[in-house]
């Protein structure tokens, strides 16, 4: 209810704040320091890795969600944040997708090899028991 | 996994344990290729590339006996890969790493955000379709200082858990997340020509 009242009364004064020319611009942020406990953009930004993690407590993740819903720029900037995880998640994803990868030959036999050699080294006894 | 495959399973793991040389290889055929791709995005060098995997296999046959079952034999070796990468990078000489501060975010004196800010609406999918986008991507992963890069590539490439990959790195999870933090505003920031200068205000 405090958050509904609190976005209504910016979108009100305000309007859109990105589009919002410096002197709302310094209104808004009059008075969302004023309110209290509220985040500032820079705070905003110091959670958002707690946020995608779901790690902020039930308190901030509200603060979090109220300063998302009154600022574009900072919706904004963690849309782009998480499409950023996203690609560079993905980028990778052909090379990564479920089945086994196939390694060059080369580098089975050589591994396969050294483990021969290896093996003999250690003299793994264990034909102890059978399967 | 039904009953049959699970036996089965068993029995490959034991004879793995006890070095039966079949079961080794299978692993190995098995395994390799995933282990080199993932060495490869550590190292960014196939050559050493190479040498983890086989660094990882011999010292991953060691402790075999370690190895209890509870994660999969795959997810264990990837561990075990990405540990010897991680050795080989400290192993190389270390250049001097340039600061990443001009990529973080600016606010002004009041505590706003400094835009522009960009976003697309275009899905991540769409978007690598494309071969310059993803292109671009690789390149700027590459382009990120080492220690921001590898925490990065750890975390949301490798997808370890931060928790994880702190171990890996040998720092405490809170300076983790910090790093991992600023490498993403860095690559975000580097990512910002591909997405669309429009501005678009009903993201999310």
């Amino acid at each position: 209810m405090y958050y509904k009242t609190l976005r209504t009364m910016m979108a009100l004064m305000i309007g859109d704040l990105a589009k919002a020319g410096p002197i709302k611009r310094k209104i808004a942020s009059f008075a969302m320091a004023m309110l209290p406990g509220q985040l500032s953009c820079g705070e905003f930004e110091q959670f958002i890795c707690d946020y995608t993690e779901n790690r902020l407590d039930p308190a901030v993740r509200r603060r979090f969600d109220f300063h998302m819903s009154v600022c574009p720029m900072c919706r904004t900037h963690l849309a782009a944040y998480l499409k950023t995880i996203e690609l560079s998640n993905r980028a990778f994803a052909p090379e990564r997708a479920g089945e086994p990868v196939e390694a060059p030959q080369e580098l089975v036999n050589a591994v396969l090899a050294a483990i021969a050699l290896s093996g003999k080294g250690a003299a793994k006894p264990g034909s102890g028991e059978s399967p | 996994m039904s009953g049959p495959d699970c036996r089965e399973e068993r029995i490959y793991l034991a004879n793995l344990r006890r070095g039966e040389p079949a079961a080794f290889e299978k692993a190995v055929r098995e395994n390799a290729g995933g282990m080199l791709a993932a060495a490869r995005r550590i190292t960014g060098n196939e050559e050493d590339a190479a040498d983890c995997v086989q660094e990882a296999f011999s010292a991953a046959f060691r402790k075999i006996a370690e190895f209890e079952g509870r994660s999969s034999l795959r997810t264990w070796l990837h561990r075990v890969v990405i540990n010897q990468a991680l050795m080989k990078l400290r192993k190389r000489r270390r250049r001097p790493e340039e600061s990443i501060d001009g990529l973080a975010p600016k606010f002004d004196e009041n505590g706003f955000l400094v835009g522009p800010v960009r976003i697309t609406d275009e899905t991540a999918e769409e978007m690598l379709s494309k071969k310059e986008v993803r292109d671009a991507v690789h390149r700027a992963i590459d382009e990120l200082p080492e220690t921001y890069r590898i925490i990065l590539v750890l975390r949301d490439i490798e997808e370890l858990s931060t928790a994880e990959a702190a171990e890996f790195l040998e720092i405490d999870e809170g300076a983790a997340r910090t790093r991992l933090h600023r490498a993403r505003t860095a690559l975000k920031k580097k990512l910002e020509p591909i997405f669309d200068a429009k501005y678009s205000d009903d993201v999310l």
